[in-house]
């Protein structure tokens, strides 16, 4: 057995298999880096039925296609319950807006609706949820602080303005663009 | 800039009144000024106090004691009362810091004495634009800039609010250091590209 090169099968593809030689293939020292825990894992598993383990090389690799890289927004659907939390507390606080009075200032209606519609769908796609604040009567600020980065959304009725600001100086800002253009924010 | 007779290297002080100045229970930068509704000729105003004419931190602190009582006689909010502000202390900057000036706004400090206060500043942000949208961004632009530009708070607790539990200093001590609260994830998490 140690003398039978290994083989490589990719399961997703019916002509994939083929031998490789330990000694010269970069792609099997490609892979005994990348499965060099399964080996250790299959050589433990010998070890414990047969003392002379160290004999046996991998006969049979079977790779399977590369896991797509975690990405933020999966890594933050560890923080759903979280998030969704946030965002039924920050849609309580947009209807509590509609008739309550805030800094003397009661928020125009217009404004309130276009906040509403982008909490939802900021909720739908599963992004952070952002603190609110008021500027009187006639916008509502949607505050991201990510390390020294500050990224205000500030909404108007039916329009979005927003500043992202570092270390002192302000990086980006744009206004009056339509709620239906939220893709405008390079929405990831 | 303008500087009547406030000197571009004048200390002013900013109150921080409950709940003007917070989110939720907490004091944050991004709330310290909040350029309202604009007066008819497009200015939002807001208030400070001139440190050359009220030097000792107890005069900052009548002043701002001042400012609540004032609003809760307007608003009939005693002591207890949900409508209730409280004066919670005061934060410092240089004054050539806050009056700014960009393309389309100007930061303008007076100091008109209002409510007989000899130090009180107005503090008048201008914008020109007529988008309503471009309006309220330079508008949180100029908050977001001027918040960096501020000391750390000096806390306080009016005596008429020493025995209010209400106050955001008696629930919550750090209250005026604690901040908007840091989000941790990623970027790509945020609306915001790169």
């Amino acid at each position: 057995m140690t003398t039978t090169q290994p083989i490589i099968v990719y399961p997703d593809s019916s002509a994939t298999y083929y031998s490789i030689s330990p000694e010269s293939s970069d792609l099997y020292r490609a892979l005994l880096v990348d499965h060099r825990s399964d080996i250790q894992s299959h050589w433990n598993m010998l070890s414990s039925v047969t003392a002379s383990a160290s004999e046996f090389e991998p006969l049979l690799f079977i790779k399977t296609r590369p896991q797509p890289r975690q990405t933020a927004g999966s890594s933050l659907k560890k923080g759903g319950e979280a998030f969704r939390k946030k965002y039924t507390e920050l849609a309580g606080q947009l209807k509590e807006l509609e008739t309550k009075e805030r800094n003397d200032e009661l928020v125009e209606a217009g404004a309130v609706h276009t906040a509403a519609i982008v909490i939802e769908e900021f909720s739908r796609r599963d992004l952070a949820p952002p603190e609110l604040s008021w500027i009187g009567s006639e916008a509502i600020i949607m505050l991201w602080i990510l390390g020294e980065t500050k990224y205000a959304l500030t909404v108007t009725d039916g329009e979005l303005g927003y500043v992202v600001r570092a270390k002192g100086k302000t990086l980006r800002t744009a206004h009056s663009i339509p709620v239906s253009d939220l893709d405008v924010l390079q929405i990831t | 800039m303008t500087v009547a007779v406030i000197d571009g290297e004048d200390e002013i002080a900013r109150c921080i009144i409950f709940p003007k100045a917070f989110q939720a229970a907490v004091h944050t930068d991004e709330a310290l000024f909040v350029f309202g509704q604009s007066d008819a000729s497009g200015v939002s105003h807001e208030s400070g106090v001139l440190c050359r004419l009220a030097p000792q931190d107890d005069e900052i602190h009548r002043i701002g004691c001042g400012i609540a009582t004032h609003q809760n006689d307007r608003l009939q909010a005693e002591p207890g009362s949900p409508k209730r502000r409280y004066y919670c202390g005061f934060r410092k900057a240089t004054a050539k810091d806050v009056a700014i000036s960009g393309e389309k706004f100007r930061v303008d400090l007076t100091l008109d004495g209002e409510g007989g206060e000899a130090a009180h500043i107005d503090i008048a942000l201008s914008v020109k634009s007529d988008s309503r949208s471009e309006r309220a961004t330079i508008k949180t632009e100029v908050a977001l800039v001027l918040a960096e530009v501020f000391g750390p708070a000096v806390p306080h607790v009016c005596v008429i609010d020493r025995d209010d539990a209400r106050h955001p200093l008696r629930s919550d001590p750090e209250c005026l250091v604690r901040g908007t609260p840091r989000f941790s994830a990623l970027q790509s998490s945020l609306p915001f590209g790169d």
